[in-house]
């Protein structure tokens, strides 16, 4: 009888989910298509476009500087998601188990996750100025540097990967202690009874238990790294002579500063492509080895 | 549910050992006292049962066994040898969690192979020893599955079986009953001690369950706030409870309690009567009579259960024979044994007869 | 069995924190130090007073209280569309059976597949044709709703035993007299995150803001301080004390909701 009174409701249904629709389907849908229309045309956001087929990606395929932002985004990734993700599974290990100052240490490594990505940006070009920084201080005062960070062509990327790991180590670090508590006490202890050293545990008990949250975190990160852009336009402005021209500031100063939107569209595409092959390959491999508990 | 596996049982391969207490105690970083000067010995082969409501110590007493906890002052030796200093995993014991701490990731099979694993036992030997304790506790057909997958009962064998396949010296238990329903309690309890038979290894069982206790323990050793109160065989301890707080722990329902002089003894003293032991005095001639007005009556039929007041206002507990009938507010005159009666000293709690 | 005198933890936990914390603490000591006390090597650990004026003339310099006030309204505005709508639409499709429910809503979480920066070039072209380029508007409307939040608290209200929805409907209570006497005060935590997470994200955002936002007035807090930097690179003093302007509300946020804060991000990963 309750079932009957409360059936089925398809007017006031599509009444609650209506203003949500309309606007994921103006601002998330609609373009998402437009997009794909957009890389076959050349628009300068101005003017009437004008259909060229796949022009765009056959240029896309000769051009010679996106593939090296293609190649740069790969680097930076690679870099970023082992040490974010491995990192953060170490301090949270750490961070664990009681110890003394335990909530000074824990809020000292989340409070960069609350900084903006232009506040970081804008801090380490301060803090990396090769002149008066304070890191070629510290490294002069055990010997290193100094160092030119942003504005050498060939430490520019490697500086943008700590900034950011920086940045982002926090929220991974929050994810896994959340994941750790999921790993109850008398396990740890039964491992111990049953002769595991500290390694055997971890590798047997702990990071399997700590698997799903690995996936989540790498496939995130992943995604995230392929799409960094925000700290790179406000040190390095995708320089010095392009080492920092990932696929994203490629897009966007297609896109926004030369106009080519259609070109940059296409570019989106590709991007797109490459995040989608990524997260599909990593979960495919994740659910092969990640172990759930039920 | 244990069958008879050969090279399990006793002269097998399966070693046993004492385990002695010399004056342990416990204190915590708050500075609670969970454990105060325990002395307690468990022979070769022994089930003993350390029993007492919760926060008695009972539970950090087995952890230290097992090298979790250290003992901030004492001695506990495991087969001869002073413990402190070794690593759980080389004082040869076993473990079985009230939590069952099953690792929930791994199959049944992969859950009693970790320990021998660790151990780097030739694989062939760790699938021929996993093959047997899963016959010996019936768990054959659940090899393959995960522990969620398991049932509470089929769980607890599990955890049983991950520390048996140890072969350990001794075998401690912390509450691996509580998180089952009564009748598979039951059922495990019996279990247990056919195992122990079986097996006649060292076993330290800790429960909050007097019942438990009584039923399983060869002796059981009664704590309450860190201390030892008394150990013995069950038999001991409910025929000579060596102060109030062990005789009225022991016995369901609990002892009745009564001021020496409504009992026809001293002042200063308090008279302790199991409910099971009073008897209509017209019975008992010669018995120690106590004059009680009915309040409640529990028919149960094996037996029926009268609560009731004495004229000194003291609450009184009968258990009499199934067919006795009693109204609310009748007035009994019941009787114990003298011989049977217990005599506590009023302020110690300590027995006097 | 401990050769050290404290737990050996702290050889690698304390090192950490200084490295998180040491940015900030030098942008804070830097946002008080005179200009010349900036440009000098080796820095200037210690400044000689606390040089107060950076602030203020960080103040004149651009307009702070403009890029606050615009960060609140379009923040604000985005959280509270998101709590609103998300929770229509995530009951809707938690509790109610209507035609086209289950397509519509893996269309509404397929559009998180695709990144932003496929959308963002069509988008803005939707926002110039309904005349809201360097508008507030541009900021706010594409983010009144998101599918990320439609998906959370659907996920949550299922959790909820829906006998409690069906006393109240037996009891008269309308479809949205259920949604807001009794499913959404029982679902304080999921609205939290997702407030949280949503006033996080908004108030951060950079890249949609930097393409619609041309002028000062309509500037956030990220694009204001963005531009800032870009108008004044080397008067360090000066940028940091910007800075730190920029940084202070979600940086008081944070500290004094510190548990709130780490909760929310915590569950956003444990549902993913």
């Amino acid at each position: 009888m309750i079932q009957k009174a409360l059936g089925s409701d398809h007017l006031a249904g599509w009444l609650f989910v209506l203003p949500a629709v309309i606007l994921i389907g103006v601002f998330g849908i609609l373009p998402i298509g437009w997009a794909l229309l957009l890389s076959f045309q050349q628009n300068d956001l101005l003017t009437t476009p004008t259909w060229v087929g796949l022009d765009n990606y056959r240029t896309l395929v000769h051009d010679p500087v996106f593939r090296d932002s293609i190649r740069r985004t790969l680097v930076y990734t690679v870099l970023f998601v082992p040490l974010s993700v491995g990192g953060a599974m170490g301090v949270a290990l750490l961070l664990r188990r009681p110890i003394r100052f335990s909530r000074f240490y824990r809020t000292s490594v989340f409070v960069p996750v609350a900084t903006s990505t232009v506040a970081t940006g804008i801090i380490f070009n301060w803090l990396l100025d090769p002149t008066y920084g304070l890191a070629n201080f510290v490294l002069g005062k055990i010997g290193l540097g100094p160092y030119g960070f942003f504005q050498d062509p060939d430490q520019a990327l490697y500086a943008i990967v700590a900034m950011t790991v920086w940045g982002w180590l926090g929220f991974d670090v929050i994810i896994y202690l959340a994941a750790l508590q999921g790993v109850p006490e008398d396990l740890l202890e039964a491992a111990q009874l049953d002769g595991a050293g500290r390694w055997a545990t971890f590798r047997h008990v702990v990071w399997p238990l700590l698997s799903p949250a690995t996936l989540f975190l790498v496939v995130w990160s992943t995604i995230n790294a392929l799409q960094v852009f925000d700290e790179i336009y406000v040190t390095t402005r995708g320089g010095p002579l392009h080492a920092t021209t990932v696929l994203v500031y490629y897009l966007y100063n297609q896109a926004f500063e030369l106009f080519h939107a259609g070109y940059a569209a296409a570019v989106a595409e590709v991007l797109f492509l490459i995040t989608l092959v990524f997260a599909v390959f990593q979960l495919w491999l994740g659910n092969r080895r990640v172990h759930y508990t039920s | 549910m244990v069958r008879a596996v050969a090279g399990l049982d006793r002269g097998q391969g399966l070693s046993v050992a004492r385990v002695e207490f010399r004056s342990v105690t416990k204190v915590f970083g708050d500075e609670t006292t969970a454990v105060d000067a325990l002395d307690l010995d468990v022979p070769d082969g022994e089930l003993m049962v350390l029993v007492g409501p919760s926060g008695c110590g009972k539970s950090t007493a087995l952890r230290m066994v097992a090298g979790l906890e250290h003992p901030t002052a004492g001695v506990i030796e495991i087969a001869g040898r002073d413990v402190a200093g070794l690593s759980p995993a080389a004082r040869d014991i076993a473990m079985v969690f009230q939590s069952y701490a099953l690792y929930p990731h791994m199959t049944v099979r992969k859950n009693l192979a970790f320990p021998l694993q660790r151990r780097r036992m030739a694989k062939a030997d760790v699938a021929r020893r996993v093959a047997d304790v899963a016959e010996m506790l019936e768990l054959t057909e659940l090899l393959g599955r995960r522990p969620a997958q398991l049932s509470g009962g089929q769980r607890q064998r599990v955890a049983m079986g991950r520390a048996l396949i140890r072969e350990p010296v001794a075998f401690l238990l912390d509450e691996p009953l509580s998180n089952l329903d009564a009748k598979l309690r039951a059922e495990l309890r019996a279990e247990l001690k056919r195992l122990h038979a079986r097996l006649e290894t060292t076993m330290i069982f800790v429960t909050h369950d007097q019942v438990e206790a009584m039923t399983l323990g060869d002796r059981i050793a009664v704590m309450d706030r860190g201390r030892l109160q008394q150990v013995g065989t069950p038999e001991d301890i409910y025929r000579r409870p060596r102060n109030v707080f062990v005789a009225r722990f022991v016995g369901s329902p609990p002892m009745n309690l009564l001021p020496g002089p409504a009992a026809g003894r001293e002042p200063g003293t308090v008279v302790g009567i199991r409910p099971e032991l009073l008897r209509p005095a017209a019975e008992l001639p010669g018995g120690i009579t106590v004059d009680v007005v009915a309040e409640v009556v529990e028919p149960l039929g094996s037996d029926v259960f009268v609560h009731g007041v004495t004229d000194g206002g003291d609450a009184i507990v009968a258990r009499l024979a199934g067919n006795a009938s009693v109204a609310p507010g009748e007035r009994l005159s019941l009787a114990a044994p003298a011989g049977e009666v217990h005599v506590f000293d009023e302020v110690g709690g300590e027995r006097i007869e | 069995m401990r050769t050290l005198p404290f737990n050996p933890r702290h050889l690698v936990l304390l090192p950490l924190a200084a490295v998180m914390l040491v940015p900030l603490v030098w942008m804070l000591v830097t946002s008080i130090e005179t200009l010349p006390e900036t440009r000098h090597f080796p820095p200037t650990l210690i400044p000689a007073g606390i040089h107060w004026q950076n602030y203020p003339d960080a103040l004149d310099a651009a307009p702070f209280g403009r890029f606050f006030a615009n960060s609140f309204i379009v923040t604000g505005a985005a959280v509270i569309g998101n709590l609103v709508l998300c929770s229509l639409a995530g009951y809707a499709f938690a509790r109610m059976r209507f035609f086209g429910r289950d397509i519509t809503f893996i269309a509404l979480l397929a559009t998180l597949m695709v990144p932003f920066q496929v959308t963002m070039i069509p988008t803005f072209l939707i926002v110039q044709h309904l005349g809201l380029v360097d508008s507030l508007g541009a900021l706010i409307a594409p983010n009144l709703v998101t599918p990320f939040g439609i998906f959370l608290l659907r996920q949550f209200f299922r959790t909820l035993p829906i006998e409690l929805e069906e006393a109240a409907r037996i009891d008269g209570c309308s479809r949205l007299g259920v949604l807001f006497r009794i499913v959404l005060p029982l679902s304080m935590p999921a609205l939290a995150t997702l407030g949280i997470v949503t006033f996080l994200w908004t108030w951060n955002d950079f890249l949609w803001p930097l393409i619609v936002i041309s002028s000062t007035n309509q500037s956030t807090v990220q694009i204001g301080l963005a531009s800032f930097q870009g108008a004044h690179q080397t008067n360090w003093s000066l940028l940091m004390a910007g800075n730190v302007m920029a940084l202070a509300p979600m940086l008081l946020v944070f500290i004094f909701a510190q548990r709130w804060f780490v909760q929310s991000l915590a569950s956003t990963g444990v549902k993913g």
